[in-house]
């Protein structure tokens, strides 16, 4: 048998280390982090250090050889290497004081582009929707940053940019679903092509820049996730039929910006689908600088409506089309006699109604509440908004002979059809009649909430109740749904909703109606048993046997579990019993919810009846 | 007549007596003004100038001095043939140095250098990495900005022409292109990175307690497990400083002890000469020791060391012996000791809920997570007072190193590569005035 060397094989020839990568790839080591960085290559922890190392256990990085091989075929590691050989001659002739050709050298200086990698990364588009968490994170965070030595403003600039781009996109097709306001920043999810997209958007405030992080290596994922935004944007502007990159109205641009300032172009027409229709009201009158603009907006507005009717014919033919295709159900295997079929989670139909919330009113957003994410709900539930701090951003820029008066500026604008004013003060002086008058968390309690609350809860200077989370950890728990157990009727008489004029929630109110009709019908029963003469002993013997019947029933179920949980490998077995934790703690929650709630009905039955 | 400047005479502080009185008086200011007086009247006439019109006190010296003609006619005179050669030039333009030349060119105009603008200029100068601070890459990316696609977007996931790889392959290693297209992706690269905490997603889904109007309850719950994960850290904190002091105390015990049972007689005297050669030494620089070991120093030490093996052996040997004797006893314990790490583990995993960190063998840990919570006082229930908890920018961060997208370090300040060392500059020779 011949004799094996040592550190020749296994581990040793896996794994390289990043000193031994950056030899091999003959660049500095910031190119390496960099291009690692751009094509997903993460360090790896070898299972025995000492066996990937030559026997040596001293801290170091490890990646495996396979992926530093293949990033030899990079084409980026070579326009790294030009930059080198660049930045060479530049620096030379800027030594010899040749500026002129320094100049003309930087104009010509080799540039990489991503996305080559970003299709290798990324094979499928949904493959690219479903990363899409970090990108918006990082960009959202990055556009709400301070210029500074380690932030270009220009970056900066261009990741604000990018953001409103997909807001605009997100608000134009109605697709967020919850919003968070923690005391962090706003988190919002979207569904876009059935994906769900959790980003985390911070504040307007300044940002403190920590020194303990690296902003090299953030401007790197930066760079990276920018050029993937923008190709995601441009597909989804695409498939929308929408222009990429969207035009940018540059007199809103100036005021307040945000996603208003971004006009979406349909493409067959080219006529302006003002970003999300709903703000067409600020729009249009907010930028009346003169004459010129106001006939173009007037013909925008024309034209707007021409598209809405087509845009309308074109939905009833989809949505005929979707009828006819109707949702595929999921067919389970059937049963047999070892194994009962599964229970599968059938696709939901997405509601008709969802994303247009807030589609018949239009809200005055005071000066006080912070426009960006207000605005950004108002318009993705298909409400129109009109902001106090544009209005006041009008009155700033008007010609000094014609005197900075609120009440001229105010004269511009439509005022009348408001319906929601959103303040957030303690009292508000003087309230116009016919406006409900909230606080800003009422949107946001009502998007999660997928229907109206009512406004009593949310009137300013009132006591907010908490804001829960969309995620929170109440399960399938349902606070506002009535008990099914004797209280049910105290509950539902306890919470005495206040419902708003001419938005009277049926569904509710029909509910508690079912629920009454219920119990007297079994009050009848009851009575009709007792003039037939069944007695009330055997009735309950009845009512046993029925719950026996379920016990075993049950038992059968935990049965056959256990049975496919024999069948199953380890590697399942441990998955399931993860599964079934996780499961056991959420009934257990929504267990604990439901007592609590119950004896709070209690002590209120107390109260009432003493 | 009286003499000015004569040899100064000896004070005579105390006058006593009429003798006293004759002797050694002091009159020169008295002969000063004797004498001015004198002069003026051979020169002018008078003692008196104030009697004297101001024609004869003045003057005007229309008529040049003679005597400086003859020095003016020098000039003329033959320059020397030294001075003549030195003199004589060429008529063909000196050679100029490259750089010299460059910058003669650089005719500011209108604050442009070569048609390029001072701050074009100091852009440049980042690029080309002369500014020290920055990379020159980063500095690249801050003149393009981070949006690398104006005009060529296009659809990435559309449908694409199909290629022939291998023709394609072919192409691109005859052309002048330096890298070649990978036929083969490998396993490795789709691979999951390596998460420090297991389960760690790009945004974690917020929790209750920290919404900015929480319930009560959520809050609470928040509150209490924060405070926990600091009560342990805080223990840990505790203990590290603990066990520090602990050997720093046993440290500086152990040195006494060490100095006591070296004081023997002959080396003590050895040790205070060395002291006091020690003083007199100038050098700042760390003494040469000569680090050769001599032939007995390696026997000594050969012989040392054979006998602590020998040593080690008989404890060891000894120890087993004991062991064996109360063998049933050490199993009962042994046996104890496995059920409480069970426990332990068992317990651990319960609380950690799953996300137990990775042992990762880095140098450094990740860094560490904010303490983001409101307390009961800083609890705001309308939107606008809302002061927000946190920095975004470090949780992103440490979310890239908590999924194992990069890894955990800290930035080393450069470092220089030598000891600097001293030297002694012999210019206090030089001679000052």
């Amino acid at each position: 048998m011949r004799i094996k060397k040592k550190h020749q094989a296994g581990a040793a020839k896996n794994f390289i280390t990043r000193t031994q990568a950056v030899k091999k790839l003959q660049v500095s080591l910031a190119d390496f982090r960099r291009l690692c960085i751009f094509k997903g290559i993460y360090p790896r922890e070898p299972r025995n250090k000492k066996k990937a190392n030559k026997g040596s256990t001293k801290p170091t990085t490890f990646y495996y050889t396979k992926d530093i091989q293949y990033l030899l075929h990079e084409p980026v590691l070579n326009k790294f290497r030009e930059h080198k050989i660049f930045a060479r001659k530049l620096s030379r002739a800027l030594g010899r004081g040749e500026v002129g050709d320094a100049k003309r050298l930087d104009d010509n200086r080799p540039r990489y582009k991503l996305d080559h990698i970003i299709k290798e990364r990324y094979p499928t588009f949904n493959d690219a929707l479903r990363d899409l968490d970090d990108p918006l994170c990082m960009l959202f965070l990055f556009a709400a940053m301070p210029a500074t030595n380690s932030v270009n403003y220009k970056v900066i600039e261009d990741a604000d940019r990018l953001c409103n781009q997909w807001m605009a996109y997100v608000a134009r097709e109605r697709l967020l679903r919850k919003v968070f306001v923690s005391i962090k920043g706003v988190y919002y999810q979207a569904r876009v092509k059935g994906q769900d997209i959790l980003w985390l958007v911070p504040f307007k405030f300044p940002q403190n820049i920590p020194d303990d992080i690296d902003f090299r290596i953030m401007l790197t994922f930066l760079e990276f996730y920018t050029t993937l935004l923008q190709f995601v944007l441009y597909r989804l502007y695409t498939e929308s039929g929408l222009v990429y990159p969207p035009q940018i109205n540059a007199s809103k641009m100036k005021g307040v910006g945000g996603i208003s300032a971004y006009l979406l172009e349909s493409r067959q027409n080219g006529l302006s689908l003002l970003g999300a229709k709903a703000s067409e009201n600020t729009n249009g009158k907010a930028t009346t600088n003169g004459a010129t603009p106001n006939l173009k907006m007037d013909r925008i507005a024309q034209a707007d409506e021409e598209a809405d009717h087509d845009g309308d014919e074109q939905e009833e033919d989809e949505n005929d089309a979707a009828n006819e295709s109707a949702l595929d159900t999921f067919q389970p295997i059937p049963a047999t006699e070892t194994a009962a079929s599964d229970i599968l989670a059938q696709p939901a139909p997405e509601s008709e109604r969802e994303g247009q919330l807030f589609s018949n009113f239009t809200f005055f957003v005071g000066r006080e509440v912070s426009l960006d994410i207000v605005e950004f709900l108002i318009i993705a539930f298909d409400g129109k908004v009109i902001s106090e701090s544009a209005i006041d951003e009008l009155i700033d820029n008007e010609n000094e002979e014609s005197s900075n008066d609120a009440t001229e500026a105010y004269k511009k604008i439509d005022l009348s059809t408001v319906t929601h004013q959103i303040c957030d003060r303690p009292t508000v002086p003087n309230k116009v009649p016919g406006r409900t008058y909230i606080q800003p968390q009422w949107i946001f309690d009502s998007i999660n909430k997928g229907q109206l609350l009512p406004v009593a809860n949310y009137a300013p200077g009132e006591a907010l109740p908490p804001h829960l989370s969309p995620w929170g950890d109440a399960a399938n728990y349902d606070p506002e749904a009535a008990l099914e157990d004797g209280e049910g009727e105290s509950s539902s008489e306890a919470e005495e909703e206040e419902t708003i004029e001419g938005e009277a929630l049926p569904d509710e109110d029909e509910e508690e109606v079912d629920e009454e009709a219920e119990e007297a019908l079994e009050r009848q029963r009851d009575l009709e048993k007792e003039a037939a003469g069944i007695k009330f002993s055997e009735q309950q013997s009845s009512a046993e046997s029925k719950k026996r019947k379920k016990k075993t029933a049950a038992d059968k179920e935990q049965e056959e579990k256990d049975l496919r949980k024999i069948m199953m490998s380890n590697k399942q077995k441990k998955l399931y019993n993860k599964m079934q934790y996780g499961i056991d703690k959420k009934q257990a929650r929504e267990e604990e919810l439901k007592k609590k709630r119950r004896k709070i009905e209690a002590t209120k039955e107390k109260l009432k009846s003493s | 007549m009286g003499e000015s400047n004569r040899p100064a005479q000896k004070s005579q502080p105390s006058r006593k007596g009429k003798k006293a009185w004759r002797k050694h008086i002091d009159l020169d200011d008295v002969d000063e003004g004797l004498e001015e007086a004198r002069q003026l009247e051979r020169t002018l006439g008078t003692k008196d100038i104030t009697s004297l019109d101001q024609s004869d006190l003045f003057t005007v010296d229309t008529q040049g001095d003679e005597g400086l003609k003859s020095k003016k006619d020098r000039e003329n005179l033959k320059p020397l043939k030294a001075d003549e050669i030195l003199s004589r030039r060429s008529a063909v333009p000196a050679l100029k140095a490259a750089h010299k030349k460059a910058s003669s060119d650089n005719k500011k105009k209108n604050g442009k250098i070569q048609g390029v603008s001072g701050k074009e200029l100091n852009r440049l100068m980042r690029v080309a990495g002369r500014d020290g601070n920055k990379s020159s890459a980063m500095a690249t990316l801050e003149s393009d900005g981070i949006i690398k696609h104006n005009n060529d977007l296009y659809d990435a996931w559309g449908d694409e022409p199909e290629v022939d790889t291998k023709s394609n392959l072919k192409s691109a290693t005859a052309s002048r292109v330096s890298y070649s297209k990978a036929t083969v992706i490998p396993s490795t690269l789709t691979e999951a990175p390596e998460a420090v905490v297991p389960n760690a997603k790009a945004v974690d889904l917020p929790d209750a307690g920290r919404s900015y109007n929480p319930s009560i309850e959520s809050w609470k719950d928040l509150l209490e497990r924060e405070n926990l994960k600091e009560e342990e850290r805080e223990k840990q904190r505790i203990a590290t400083k603990e066990e520090k002091e602990r050997i720093e105390h046993l440290i500086a015990t152990l040195d006494v002890k060490e100095v006591d049972s070296d004081s023997s007689e002959g080396e003590n005297s050895e040790d205070e000469e060395t002291n006091d050669q020690a003083d007199d030494l100038v050098s700042v620089n760390k003494p040469v020791k000569v680090k050769t070991k001599t032939k007995t120093q390696r026997n000594k030490q050969k012989r040392h060391l054979e006998r602590t093996k020998l040593q080690e052996q008989l404890k060891a040997l000894k120890q087993q012996l004991r062991d064996l004797e109360n063998l049933p006893r050490l199993l009962q314990e042994e046996a104890e000791k496995q059920k409480k790490r069970e426990e332990e583990r068992a317990t651990a995993a319960a609380n950690s809920d799953g996300k137990k960190r990775k042992k990762v063998h880095t140098r450094h840990s990740i860094i560490e997570p904010g303490l983001d919570i409101k307390l009961s006082d800083e609890l705001e229930d309308c939107l606008r007072r809302l002061k927000p908890e946190g920095n975004l920018a470090r949780d992103r961060f440490r979310s890239l190193q908590e999924r194992g997208l990069i890894e955990a370090r800290v930035p080393v300040a450069k470092k220089r590569k030598y000891t600097p060392k001293v030297t002694e500059k012999w210019s206090y020779k030089d001679i000052k005035l």
